[in-house]
C-alpha cells in the first residue's frame, strides 16, 4: 500500500498544480439489493487548499475541513453512482467507469480501478479544471496503481 | 445558414449521417422555465443503426435505444445536482456545470447551458470518449446553444430567465 501512497503524493504535491487532494478507496458489496460500502485507505493533500480557499473567499473553512467534507462526499458519489449504474442497465452500455464533474469552483473525479477500487480525486481550482490537467493527473495515477496492483497483487 | 430551434442546433452537431459514428449519437435540451416544454430529443439515426449492428444488438431499435436515453435523462440531473450542492456545502447554491459518464460502452454527458437550461447526451462510441470527441462536441453543442439562445440571437420568444 505504500506504493499506492507514494503515487498518490508524487501526483498531489507536486507544486506546479493539478490536484488537490486524492484518495484510494476499497469497496465491498454489502447486499442484495446492490449496496456497496467504501473504505478510504489511502489519501493525499497538498498546501494549495489553503490559498485556493481564501482566492475564493471560503475564510471560515480550514484545509482539514475541506478534506473531510471531500471525504464525507466520497462515499455519496459512489452510492449515488450505483444507483445510477442500475438506471444506466436499460441503456446496454454498462455501469460507470470514470466519472467528471465539472462544477462552479473545481471538480471531482471519480474513477474505479478493477472491480473493488475507486480512486476519487479533487480540486479547488477551475483553471486547471478547464485546461484537462486534472483528468491526465487522474488517468497518470490510475495507470500507475493498476501497473502496481498487477505486480504486487496491492 | 441560422438555426431554427434547439432541435435544429443540436442535430447540426449530432449530424444525420453514417459517418458520424464515433460522435455523440444522441442529444435533447431541457430548459429551467418551469412549465415549459421539454425540447423534442434529437438522434445521428443512421450512425446509431450503423453501431447497434456492429455490436450485434440487432434485437435494440434505434427508437428503443433513443427512448432509454430519454428516461435517464431526469435521472441523471436529479442525482448528480444534489452530489454538486453537496459537494460545495455553502449556502450559496452552486452549480454542476458539466458531468461526464464514462461507461463500459460509450458515455453520458450532462452540460449546463447557463441559466437557460440544460443539454443531455450520450454516445455509444468508446471511442469517442477516449479521444475526447464526445466531450468536444458537448461544449460545441452549449456555445451554439448560448449562440441561439443569447441575447440578440433570433430564437423564438421563451419564458423568462430563472
Amino acid at each position: 500500500m505504500s506504493l499506492i501512497q507514494n503515487i498518490l503524493d508524487d501526483t498531489v504535491q507536486d507544486r506546479t498544480r493539478g490536484l488537490d487532494y486524492a484518495a484510494y478507496a476499497v469497496t465491498r458489496d454489502s447486499g442484495a439489493a446492490g449496496e456497496s460500502e467504501l473504505t478510504v485507505l489511502i489519501r493525499s493533500h497538498n498546501d494549495q487548499i489553503e490559498s485556493l480557499l481564501k482566492k475564493f473567499g471560503c475564510l471560515g473553512r480550514t484545509p482539514t475541513e475541506q478534506v473531510e467534507l471531500w471525504e464525507q462526499l466520497l462515499p455519496r458519489v459512489h452510492g449515488a453512482l450505483r444507483g445510477l449504474d442500475r438506471e444506466f442497465a436499460k441503456t446496454g452500455q454498462g455501469e460507470n467507469v470514470r466519472v467528471v464533474f465539472d462544477i462552479d469552483m473545481g471538480g471531482l473525479y471519480y474513477t474505479r480501478i478493477g472491480t473493488h477500487a475507486v480512486l476519487f480525486g479533487a480540486t479547488l481550482d477551475q483553471d486547471e479544471v478547464n485546461n484537462g490537467r486534472c483528468e491526465r493527473d487522474m488517468y497518470r495515477m490510475v495507470a500507475q496503481i493498476e501497473a502496481v496492483s498487477t505486480s504486487h497483487g496491492a | 445558414m441560422a438555426h431554427k430551434s434547439v432541435e435544429d442546433v443540436l442535430q447540426g452537431i449530432l449530424g444525420h449521417t453514417a459517418d458520424g459514428i464515433d460522435g455523440l449519437h444522441f442529444a435533447v435540451f431541457r430548459p429551467n422555465v418551469p412549465g415549459a416544454p421539454a425540447n423534442k430529443p434529437v438522434f445521428n439515426e443512421p450512425a446509431l443503426q450503423t453501431v447497434l449492428q456492429l455490436y450485434g444488438w440487432e434485437s435494440r431499435t434505434v427508437e428503443e435505444q433513443v427512448e432509454v436515453w430519454g428516461q435517464c435523462t431526469d435521472a441523471v440531473r436529479r442525482s448528480f445536482q444534489e452530489l454538486a450542492d453537496a459537494a460545495q456545502n455553502e449556502k450559496a447554491k452552486r452549480r454542476l456545470r458539466r458531468l461526464v459518464m464514462d461507461v463500459e460502452v460509450g458515455g453520458l454527458l450532462y452540460a449546463a447551458v447557463e441559466d437557460y437550461g440544460w443539454v443531455f447526451a450520450a454516445t455509444l462510441s468508446q471511442q469517442s470518449m477516449n479521444t475526447g470527441r464526445a466531450e468536444w462536441q458537448l461544449v460545441e453543442m452549449v456555445r451554439e446553444l448560448l449562440r441561439f439562445l443569447g441575447p440578440g440571437s433570433n430564437s423564438p420568444p421563451r419564458g423568462p430567465r430563472r
